[in-house]
């Protein structure tokens, strides 16, 4: 099945994106396709490559990041949700003059369209939150 | 088509539970995940309390979120099953739409 | 050989008040998407949901986009079904009659239906 896979919750704060993280190394172990992960509201505080995790604690951050470039699948981070908690891309950085960029690879910035989109490609959309 | 309902909330602090249990039809899942799955042993109280009935709901819990909270296996009701992460995503797969309550 | 996608019923649960969380909020602008890019659309209001429902909003005294003029554009975007829960709203101590916006009220067995029609269900 196609799965699209919308996750609503910061790291570390709740259980929420680890749980989601879990359910797509499941879905994907089990032969199942992930059409997209799309980051929105708290969410895309799992896109913020300055996140830096305590030696002794798992890296979330960097987890998502290495599920979703080992496996290709589309990463979208919501734009408008990012852009107000300080999660910016190159283009945005220095569109505001931004001192930096944070945007983790391979997510991208991108519309609700995206959600939208990817839910019409897939057969189950599944959400986390806190 | 039968729906999956997820909780991740205890009911003692969240109305999530009594929110789902008052929508969840016969033949549907309940899946008790995160925090949720401390209502593993108040299910059926809140739902009497509500004045519903869980006849015909499929309870589910997912076991390293209920190992992690020290939660016993041995000491869920009999008609609650444990699961893993395999088994969430095929719950997912035999319900047409799921909705997940947190 | 490409097709037109077929138009998916996406139901929205809009179970949060406006202003003390952006979840309302985040949750509107979901279902407005989704009336962009032509899908079968149904908002469901329950638990602290209805409180968005209020008359007379003036999220503008504490500085935030007024959620209740936001709903106003539900029927622009050609959203026509928008449910109500009967018990949150007397929970709450609100009339039916006395809505925002134009809404359906219905009980939870009517809610339990929408939800068993939907290709998929969104929460937030």
């Amino acid at each position: 099945m196609k799965f699209t896979i919308v996750l609503h919750a910061a790291p570390y704060t709740s259980q929420a994106s680890l749980s989601a993280l879990r359910f797509a190394q499941a879905a994907l172990a089990a032969g199942h396709e992930i059409v997209r992960v799309f980051f929105y509201y708290d969410g895309v505080h799992n896109s913020n490559e300055f996140s830096v995790a305590p030696q002794d604690e798992f890296d979330l951050v960097k987890a998502w990041s290495s599920l979703l470039q080992t496996h290709g699948i589309d990463a979208v981070t919501c734009v408008s949700s990012a852009m107000k908690r300080g999660i910016v891309d190159e283009r945005e950085a220095r569109r505001h003059e931004l001192r930096g960029h944070n945007l983790q690879a391979p997510s991208v910035l991108s519309g609700l369209g995206q959600l939208v989109d990817a839910s019409m490609a897939s057969d189950r959309t599944i959400s986390f939150g806190a | 088509m039968t729906t999956l309902h997820t909780i991740n909330k205890p009911s003692w602090s969240s109305d999530l539970l009594r929110s789902c249990l008052r929508l969840a039809a016969p033949g549907d899942t309940l899946l008790l995940i995160e925090d949720g799955t401390y209502n593993a042993g108040t299910l059926s109280t809140v739902a009497a309390q509500l004045s519903v009935t869980l006849e015909g709901l499929h309870v589910c819990v997912l076991r390293d979120d209920l190992l992690a909270r020290g939660l016993a296996e041995t000491e869920l009701p009999d008609h609650i099953t444990t699961i893993d992460y395999t088994g969430f995503v095929e719950l997912v797969c035999q319900h047409r739409q799921s909705v997940h309550w947190f | 050989m490409t097709s037109t996608p077929v138009p998916r019923q996406l139901t929205f649960i809009s179970r949060h008040s406006p202003y003390g969380s952006a979840r309302a909020r985040a949750m509107l602008d979901m279902v407005l998407a989704a009336a962009v890019f032509d899908q079968k659309v149904t908002l469901i209001f329950m638990d602290d949901g209805v409180l968005q429902l209020h008359k007379h909003q003036a999220g503008a005294v504490i500085g935030a986009k007024d959620l209740g003029a936001a709903l106003g554009v539900l029927p622009l975007y050609d959203i026509q079904q928008v449910y109500v829960d009967a018990q949150s709203l007397q929970a709450r101590g609100m009339r039916h009659d006395d809505l925002a916006i134009a809404a359906e009220v219905c009980d939870s067995a009517r809610i339990t239906r929408l939800i068993q029609e939907a290709d998929a269900v969104f929460t937030l």
